[in-house]
Order: C-alpha cells, then structure tokens, then sequence
C-alpha cells in the first residue's frame, strides 16, 4: 500500500515540477515574439536587449522543461506498467503528435537562439513565433491524452482487454476541448503574470528603468485577456465535469449529500470523518447554476458514489478553493490595469497596480498546481475513469520509497539552482540598463 | 503498416545513437581536456553543439513513443524489470541537460561554471552506460517471466558482466563519434591535431570493447558469436563495419571531415542494424528461453496505421526543418 502512495507522489511531483516549465514554453515564446517585433519595427534597441534576455530564459527553463518531460514518459511505465500497456495504444495517437510538435519546438528554438546575423531578419522572427506555436500544440496533445483518462473513448472493454480500438475518437474525447482551453490560458496567466510581476518589482524599485516598463507593457496584454478569458473556460470545465465526472465536482465543492438548489462553498474545514464542512460561507443555489444552469436543479453529491468510488475529499476541496480565489485575484487585477488605461489613462503603472502585480507573481503557477490536483486526486481512484483503478496499474517493483527519494532530491535541487538562475538573469538586466 | 513504425523505431534510435551519441561523447572528452584550455574549449563545444542540443534528444522521445503506442507490452515489460538502470540513465538526462544550458545560457559568469561542467561530465559518463546496461539486459536473457526474490527479478537481469560490457561499449562509441565531429568543427590549429589524437585512441578503445563484449557473452553463458554467425545480415553488417576500420584510419588527416563522418555514421548504422538483426523479431529475452516478440505483440491495426501517418507527417514537417538547423549554424556569423 505504501508503494502506491509513494507511486503517487512520485508521479505527482514529476508533473507538478514538468507543467512550471511547459507553461512557459508554451507561451514565454510569444512575449519574446513580441518584444523581437517591436524591435524589428522600431529599431529600438531596448526591445533587442530584452528579447535576448528573454530568450536566454526560455533557453534554460525549456532544457528543464525537456528533460523533466523525458523523465515523464519513462515514468509512466515505470510505476505504472499495467495502465500503459492497454492505455498507449489507445490514447497515443496525441502522445505522437505531441512528441512531433515537440521536436518541431526544439528546432526552431535552436535556429532562433543560434539565428541572430544568420538568417533574415523576418525568417528569424518566424522562427521564434514557430515556438511558441509548436509548444502550444504540444501542450494541448499532452492534455487531450490527460482528458482521456478523464473521459476514455475510443475502445470497447471487455474481460479486461481494449477492443475495437479507435485512436481518433479516443483523441477527441468528451474533455479534450474543455480541459486543453483551460490548460492552454492558464499557461498565459501564470507565465503572463508571472513575468510581469518580476518587472513590476525592478520597475518598482527603479521607476525610470525604461526596459522594465517596456517588458511590462508587452507581456500586461497576455495576462490581462487570459485572465478575463479564464473564468468562462472554468464555467464549461464545471458543467462538463458535473455531467461526466459528478463525483470529482462532488470533491471539489465538498458536497457529502445530493441536493437540489445546491450551495457553492467559500472557505471551510472539511471533516472527511463527519462528512461535514465547517465554517464555510455558503451562496444557495450557485452550485446548481454553475453545474446546470438552473439554480434548482439537483447536484449529485458523495452519497450516490460507492464508498471505494470515492476521491479524497478534502484536498481536492481546498486546491479548487485555491484555485478559484487566485482566479478571481487575478481577473480583478487585470480589470484594476484596464480601470488605469483607459479611464485614468495618465501614470498607468501606479505603485499599487504595481504591488498587486508582484503579489501575483507566482499565483499563475499555484493556481495551476492547485487545478491539476483538482483534476488528478479528483479522478482517483481511477487511472482511467470507470475502466481501470490507479492500484490495479501499480508496477510489482516493491521499494518504490527509493525512486521517490531520488526523485524528490533531484527536482529540489534543479527547483533552488533555476530559481538562483532566473534571479542572476533579471537582474543583470536591470543592471544593463 | 507494422513496417513502417519499425523502421522508425530502428531510425529514430540510430539517430539518437549518432546524434544524441556525440553529444555524451563531448562530455566524455571535457573530462581529459587541461584546465588551462577548458574555456576555449567549452566554447567551442557550444558553438557546435548548442543549437541542435535540444533536437538531438528528442529522438529519443520518439523511440520511447513509437514503444508504448505501437508496442506497449514490451514497453511495460521493458519498464517493470529494467526499472533500476532506467531510473538511473533518467537521472543522468536531466543532469546533462540542465548542465549544459545552466552553463551556457547563465547570465552572470562566476564559480558556478566549474560545477556544470562537473555534473555534465560525470554524467555524460553515466548515461551512455546505462543505456548499453539496458541494451545488454534485453539481449541477454535473465529477465523473469515470474517474480522472485527482489534481487533475482529487479538487479541480476542488469547488474552483470554482460551488459555492462555494452555499457562500456556504448559509451567507447559515444566518445569515438564525438572525437570525429569535433574533428570538423574546427579546421585548424592546435585543436584539430588533439581531436584527431583523441579520435584514434578513442577508436582504439571502441575496437577492444567491442571485442570485449563477444567474451563477457561467453563468461555470461551468452553464445553471441553463434547468433552472429547463424544470422545473414548481422553478419554482414559486422564485417562491412570492422572492413571500414582500415579505411578510416586513412581519413583522419584528411583535410575536408565530412567523409571521416560519413564513414563514422555508416560503421554505428551497421553496428545498429547487427543488434536489430540478432534481437528480430523479439525485443527482449526472458530467463526461461522465451522472447518477447514485437510482431505479436503489435498494437491494433489502426493504431499502428495512425501512428504511421503521424510518423511520416512528422518527418515531412521536421526532416526539412532539421536540415536547415544543420545547415544554418554552419554559416559564418555576419558582422
């Protein structure tokens, strides 16, 4: 039993440590597109120091991005053998346009980065839009194959065996779409805000520093539009999973008892034991509508799910409630950008909008931690929803602590050694200037 | 369609091993190179490395994928008892390649430089050793078809004379075809008479493990040299490699490298394809005889069909795009 947990936490640190680094290759790209535009456009050569610097960081956090990536596709069969083994051929038809649109993202980053007086200027630029592009495919192929496991189509299942495989129809499974939408803008908002929270803090200290500024009034846009976009993909994702997976929704908002005009919970202390929540704000109705649409409609809850059926509750409650907060946290802060640009309009970057965009720094990045384990401990204890369970695909190895510990120490120490180096970048940019 | 997905199989892991291979083989050099010269060196290095670093490490991504999607039972099986040496080459991966690109693209230069080159070097060592450990385990048969005792099931089918033998083989490889791509990147001066040097002592090394592989077969009771001489196209393949050895001795001081190269690539081609021709059709041999085939143990028909097509369609997108990569960081910069 304990090698099951330590399977788990293996695979869950593997990936929480891999998506910090995919979202930023998924869109980093796109504000160093960006900012190379506006050089080529202006000829400003603050937007070429800036791009450069940019790029260097998408160098190093794309290697970690790859290399974690690698170690994720060797871990799949190796704590989880029996899951691969009937799931690769069903849902690999992403895998392989994942791992295309990944290679193709390896290309054109080593002709961007090695590109700069070799080739056209435009074709350069191309090159570097190319990344971004084939980053976020790849992104979104890896997710198709995670909602798979959410919403697995595509076979029959009989005597525990796949039959009448179909690997087009797995790939556009009920939560491809509403899973890779949510994903793909949360990338921008946590890499978007990110960033920007970093130039906001070296703009703060240094108000005159013009490449701060500069940064800052690219990557805003990201953040802003995806933020506002965010909470209408969170709606669909929040009805899809009330009609597919009720028992995940049921987790996420902590709803022990089906009811009609359910509650939404704010806050709260879930007793797994009592089956209660405590202290808790609660809004009547909202759950119905936000699951249905209809304020009095019933909500299934953990009652009509089979006790060995169940997620664990409490965590998954509390990261969705994380979730949700950073979500609203960060779409008020992007109305506040708007509120200054278009009906202050004079000093748009005041030190409060300022502050509030260095809180939001590393938000993005919890609130996608936070969503993925809604969306994994929420699927438990299935592996493949309704077909497989997670302890049934477990490899017979014994002594998983160990693999757990290497991996553990490993990421920890890359986790210290990139942050140091991601510090030394920005701040040998202010220091340029 | 199951021919297509193996010759992939069988391209994608020469590329890795050609591509990928000389990448780890400059790790292994960095290691003799004197620390007066280690900086103009790891320049060096980077200009020639650094922009198809990331490319050449993706093909073994495509391997790994072409395994689970088209052949998942050898992958799980693969997985589940060579757990210990997989872990292990991961763990080198991603030390190598967050080394090199800290130590590259950091943008402060200090101490810390010294400590990348460190990690990268050791393993450079590490890895390629691993992945010949692993080839080793498939092909000598020791893996249980019954779980024993944790020693008996996870450590011996690996930790044996044999397959270490081709960790180190792989590994002589690895430095060898480095040793010959650096030999071009630099057209003269003091650094292409060393790397010529090096290429021919690592050549050397190269001929006697693999020399030392046929004997750790006969003291790990593997008749390997039975599974040569009864099969046609390893065979072949093996003479044709050793019969090149006399003709790239003459290449080396040859001006223009590009034919030592070729002829490099076309001597680890046929050590590749000697391997695929003694394990066909089985990808890995069990402790009671029995093998794991890859024809039986196929994905369905329309998976194998879909990852064919994306297989070729992947090509046609990034084939052209990795030659123009090879071809653009070879010009000359403009100033």
């Amino acid at each position: 039993m304990d090698d099951l947990l330590f399977a788990r936490y293996q695979m869950a640190i593997s990936l929480g440590f891999h998506i910090i680094f995919a979202c930023v290759g998924m869109t980093m790209p796109f504000f160093m597109a960006v900012s190379h535009w506006k050089w080529l456009k202006t000829g400003d050569e603050v937007y070429l120091r800036l791009t450069k610097a940019w790029s260097k960081g998408v160098a190093i956090l794309f290697a970690t991005g790859a290399v974690s990536g690698t170690m994720l596709s060797f871990e799949l069969g190796l704590l989880w053998p029996k899951f691969m083994e009937h799931a690769g051929p069903i849902f690999g038809m992403p895998f392989s346009l994942e791992g295309t649109a990944f290679f193709l993202e390896a290309i054109a980053l080593g002709i961007y980065l090695y590109g700069w007086n070799r080739i056209p200027p435009y074709v350069h630029w191309f090159f570097g839009i190319l990344v971004g592009i084939a980053g976020t495919a790849s992104g979104i192929f890896v997710v198709a194959a995670n909602a798979w496991m959410n919403a697995p189509a595509g076979f029959e299942w009989v005597n525990g065996q796949a039959i009448n495989v179909d690997p087009v129809a797995a790939m556009f499974n009920d939560a491809w779409f509403t899973q890779a939408l949510h994903m793909t803008i949360a990338a921008f908002i946590a890499t978007g805000f990110g960033v920007a929270g970093v130039h906001a803090y070296y703009l703060l200290k240094n108000p005159d520093n013009d490449i701060h500024l500069k940064a800052l009034n690219v990557v805003i846009w990201f953040a802003v539009i995806s933020a506002l976009l965010q909470p209408i993909s969170g709606d669909l994702s929040a009805k899809d999973i009330a009609k597919r997976q009720p028992a995940k929704l049921a987790a996420a908002e902590a709803l022990f008892e089906t009811k009609t005009s359910a509650p939404l919970l704010i806050g709260g202390i879930v007793n797994e034991e009592e089956k209660t929540v405590d202290y808790a704000i609660e809004i009547p109705g909202l759950l119905s509508f936000l699951a249905h649409n209809d304020f009095n409609k019933e909500v299934i809850g953990l009652d009509q799910i089979p006790e060995d059926e169940q997620p664990p509750v409490a965590i998954v409650h509390y990261a969705f409630q994380i979730m949700v907060g950073i979500g609203f946290y960060l779409m008020f802060v992007a109305l506040y950008y708007l509120y200054r640009r278009f009906i202050v309009k004079k000093d748009i970057f005041a030190p409060l909008l300022l502050k509030l965009l260095c809180v939001a720094t590393p938000l993005g990045f919890i609130a996608v931690e936070a969503g993925w384990i809604v969306t994994e401990v929420g699927r438990q204890p299935w592996i493949i929803y309704g077909i497989m369970k997670t302890k049934d695909s477990l490899t017979p190895m014994p002594g998983l602590i160990y693999p757990f510990l290497l991996t553990v120490g490993v990421y920890l120490i890359l986790a210290v050694v990139v942050t140091w180096l991601m510090i030394r970048q920005f701040r040998s940019i202010s220091k340029n200037t | 369609m199951i021919w297509i997905v193996l010759f992939f199989l069988a391209l994608s892991t020469y590329l890795y091993c050609l591509l990928g291979g000389a990448d780890f083989g400059i790790g292994v050099h960095e290691l003799f190179v004197k620390s007066k010269r280690k900086r103009a060196h790891e320049d060096i290095v980077k200009e020639a490395m650094g922009p198809v670093w990331e490319a050449n490490h993706m093909w073994l991504i495509i391997v790994v994928v072409i395994l689970f999607v088209g052949f998942p039972k050898v992958y799980a099986e693969g997985s589940t008892h060579l757990h210990i040496p997989i872990m292990l080459m991961l763990i080198g991966i991603i030390m190598r390649g967050c080394a090199f690109s800290f130590r590259h693209y950091d943008s402060v230069e200090d101490g810390s430089r010294k400590y990348y080159s460190l990690i990268f070097s050791i393993s450079s060592l590490l890895t390629p050793i691993m992945l010949g450990v692993i080839v080793g385990a498939l092909t000598l048969g020791r893996i249980q078809t019954e779980p024993l005792g944790y020693y008996e099931t996870y450590v011996n089918p690996w930790l044996n004379v044999f397959s270490f033998a081709v960790g180190l083989f792989v590994l002589s490889i690895f430095t060898f075809l480095a040793g010959v791509f650096m030999i071009g990147e630099q057209s003269i001066g003091a650094f292409r008479l060393n790397y010529i040097r090096r290429a021919k002592i690592s050549h050397i090394v190269m001929v006697i493990m693999g020399g030392l592989v046929f004997l750790a077969a006969e003291l790990s009771g593997l008749n390997l040299a039975e599974k040569f001489l009864k099969n046609h196209i390893a065979l072949v393949a093996i003479f044709l490699a050793t019969a090149s050895h006399g003709w790239l001795w003459l290449l080396f001081n040859i001006k223009s490298a590009w034919r030592l190269r070729f002829l490099t690539g076309f001597q680890l081609l046929m050590v590749v394809v000697a391997w695929f021709a003694i394990m066909y059709p089985n990808a890995l041999y069990y402790a009671d005889g029995s093998a794991l085939s890859l024809l039986e143990h196929a994905a369905p028909a329309k998976t194998l069909f879909m990852l064919s097509l994306a297989l070729i369609i992947g090509s046609v997108i990034f084939l052209p795009l990795l030659t123009y990569l090879f071809v653009v960081f070879k010009r000359p910069v403009k100033k």
